[in-house]
């Protein structure tokens, strides 16, 4: 026991202090962090004060006005050419805004936005809005229906989601539930086949610099291999912490920025009110999520569904010479990870369905499909279920795979396939 | 006498090979103890089931008497033929590492790597990470591993392959320190004379089977050939004719200096005095002394009279 701690400490420490993972590690949550903050710092520095002319031949649309403090119009008479003219002498960024005489608010056709630059698609949908408010507006009015019940017409709306339980209704948000389902399922993916390449690659240099005779002159076979699985899911589950440590103070610094710059400004563009009102909407309905069940889960399914799979790996690796030959085994084991995650969808649209339910039980698939289910809450019997088949499962792969692996450390220059694995599980000795 | 090891009735196949078929080991304790025999004739495949790497299909190992058990593995060290050391390790972290599976603390470590590192003069070694060593410096952290907890028996699988001539010499003056102070040496290899000075019992392994086991001096006096040289000055000498007392001329050739050195086989029952009377008259005799064959003759006659 005491040697495969030595084993165990030994595969940890010489990762752990690899520069390679020490910069993933610390760089991941940063970048994670720039993701969240782009669009933000984006959306701020393309804010520059935009002035646009407005020529308006139909008298339709004097006085709009912008909600925007960096969009302004202002009114210029005709002709249009001699307006060119004075912009392009100035040599700035201009816009201009020309609405025919003959427009029709009934068929809205011919109205211009004469730009020295290529117009932006954000910029342009908010002027397209900006008109087609007034345009409802005016057809409204022209329908003979009185300003005040106009004025009336506009309602906001933004339903609150709770959750029925036990203990009362809780607050729920349906985007931070399907988000952290795709989150969960698809983070065990990675963790899986991260943890599970590092595996077959520790196997695969013991065995290629013929180390692993002198180790297993000390410890058994075994013992090494559950000794290297052990230690490489303790350097995956150091990294998943300080992810999680480093994401919630990196989110807590954006979070802070984020409100700060939403200074509520009455009536931005719609578009842009829904990305913020989002983004701070997203950031408080983590809250809503039972997220010590999810993490604990995460811990639960990452090192049940990494040790079932890195099982695989360890004894398909130690029964080849070279990474080359792997490739023939890899496809086989990295099917059902593959297709597991591309069930995610339907569990995250129809978490209590038959085929989702089965694929949670089934141990090749359910840390991925479980950890996706696991946000919109699942049984307490199935969760066991899950789990005790789970735990079942890396049991016997885990032995399995010992018996593999004791054989195929030792055999060099021979072509193996799946039938002389299968024989050499039931070898003796 | 006093076995450190004796290997009774072992046996294993493979798939599709015998590898040892019922073979019987003795190994005396603190001498050095060839395990000779070519290329796929078993070595390795007893090596690994006396180390417990593998094990017997049939058969029992009895350390110091009593039959091996899991935790005798910590009193072997094992070098196997084909080297290896983790090569992103640091030499020194590297040997501790061993060491330790071995059984030893950290602080006994620390001592016994230091203790060696000054013996092969490598104290700077400690830092260095084993890719950035020759091979020949690897060899070295190779044997310091194996050697590293004193084992009472150890077992070198092709010892020198890969060390050069001044490191062999260094290797082979610790063996033959380490087998005075006690250990048991286990030497396999199919270079026999590489090996045949250095043993004090040998055993000899072909195809799956022992044919020969015993002590190295008793084993050439049991294949000698009653075969004579003597080593005379001068040539066109004439040589006498030995029927009359049972002598005759095997081979005849000229030394170095100029020396005829002739050989001669003999009857049973003839002495050396008898043969030297016939040649004193001759001339000068240098030199004159019975013949034994060495390892490598006798083996390539025992494997060669099996193939048959």
């Amino acid at each position: 026991m005491n040697k495969i701690l030595l084993i165990i400490q030994r595969e940890y420490i010489t990762r752990v202090k690899n520069k390679a993972f020490i910069l993933l590690t610390l760089l991941a949550p940063v970048l994670y962090g720039l993701l969240v903050m782009m669009p933000v710092l984006a959306g701020r520095s393309a804010k520059e004060l935009k002035t646009v002319a407005v020529i308006d031949e139909s008298g339709k649309f004097q006085n709009i006005t912008s909600n925007d403090k960096k969009l302004k119009f202002f009114y210029a008479n005709p002709p249009l050419e001699e307006i060119e003219k004075g912009f392009k002498a100035d040599d700035n960024n201009f816009y201009i805004l020309h609405i025919p005489k003959d427009f029709d608010i009934f068929k809205p056709t011919g109205i211009e936005l004469l730009s020295s630059k290529n117009v932006g698609a954000f910029f342009k949908s908010s002027i397209d809005s900006m008109l087609e408010n007034r345009i409802s507006k005016l057809r409204m009015q022209a329908y003979n229906i009185p300003q005040a019940r106009i004025d009336s017409l506009h309602a906001e709306v933004d339903i609150n989601v709770k959750k029925v339980t036990d203990k009362g209704t809780e607050d729920s948000s349906s985007g931070a539930t399907t988000v952290a389902a795709y989150v969960g399922g698809f983070l065990i993916y990675i963790f899986i086949f991260l943890y599970g390449a590092m595996v077959m690659r520790g196997v695969q240099e013991e065995k290629q610099s013929r180390v692993v005779e002198i180790v297993i002159s000390s410890v058994k076979p075994f013992q090494l291999m559950l000794g290297k699985i052990i230690g490489i899911a303790m350097v995956g589950l150091t990294q998943f912490l300080i992810w999680v440590v480093l994401t919630v103070a990196i989110s807590t610094i954006t979070g802070h920025a984020v409100s700060a710059n939403h200074v509520p400004q009455a009536g931005m563009t719609g578009h842009v009110m829904q990305n913020q009102g989002g983004i701070q909407g997203a950031l408080a309905a983590i809250g809503t999520l039972p997220l010590p069940l999810l993490i604990s889960m995460f811990i639960f399914y990452f090192l049940a569904g990494y040790l079932l799979y890195s099982s695989f790996f360890a004894a398909v690796s130690s029964a080849v010479d070279s990474q080359a030959e792997m490739q023939q085994f890899i496809l086989p084991i990295s099917l059902p990870i593959i297709f597991s995650m591309a069930f995610i969808s339907s569990a995250v649209e129809n978490p209590d369905s038959h085929l989702v339910f089965w694929l949670s039980m089934i141990p090749l698939s359910s840390p991925i499909i479980m950890m996706a289910r696991l946000p919109f809450g699942v049984p307490a019997w199935q969760l066991m279920l899950s789990m005790a088949i789970l735990i079942g499962s890396f049991i016997l792969t885990t032995w399995l795979a010992g018996r593999i692996y004791r054989i195929g450390i030792l055999m060099y220059g021979k072509k193996i396939n799946w039938k002389e694995l299968g024989k050499w599980v039931f070898y003796k000795g | 006498m006093d076995n450190i090891i004796e290997a009774k009735n072992i046996s294993k196949s493979y798939a599709t090979k015998q590898a040892l078929s019922d073979i019987n080991l003795t190994i005396p304790r603190a001498g050095v103890y060839g395990l000779l025999g070519p290329n796929g004739a078993g070595k390795t495949t007893f090596i690994r089931i006396l180390t417990q790497i593998i094990g017997p299909d049939s058969g029992q190992i009895f350390f110091d008497g009593i039959p091996i058990k899991r935790s005798d593995i910590e009193r072997m060290g094992y070098m196997p033929e084909e080297r290896g050391l983790y090569r992103k390790m640091k030499v020194g972290e590297q040997i501790e590492y061993f060491s330790r599976l071995k059984g030893m603390t950290k602080a006994q470590s620390f001592e016994a790597i230091k203790y060696w590192f000054t013996i092969f003069d490598i104290k700077d070694w400690w830092g260095k990470k084993v890719e950035e060593l020759s091979k020949g410096m690897q060899q070295k952290v190779q044997f310091i591993a194996t050697v590293i907890h004193k084992p009472p028996l150890l077992i070198l699988d092709e010892p020198f392959s890969g060390f050069d001539p001044i490191n062999a010499e260094i290797i082979t003056k610790e063996l033959l320190k380490l087998k005075n102070e006690g250990t048991t040496i286990i030497l396999s290899t199919h270079r026999l004379e590489s090996v045949e000075a250095l043993c004090d019992h040998l055993s000899l392994i072909n195809n799956s089977q022992k044919i020969l086991e015993g002590g190295v001096s008793d084993i050439r006096h049991q294949f000698k050939e009653n075969m004579f040289e003597i080593v005379m000055a001068g040539s066109d000498l004439n040589i006498p004719e030995g029927t009359d007392i049972g002598f005759e001329l095997h081979t005849k050739s000229k030394d170095d200096e100029g020396n005829e050195s002739l050989r001669f086989k003999t009857k049973t029952g003839i002495t050396a005095n008898q043969i030297l009377q016939k040649f004193m008259p001759v001339g000068q005799i240098i030199s004159f002394k019975e013949v034994l064959p060495s390892i490598n003759d006798i083996f390539i006659k025992l494997v060669k009279e099996q193939s048959k």
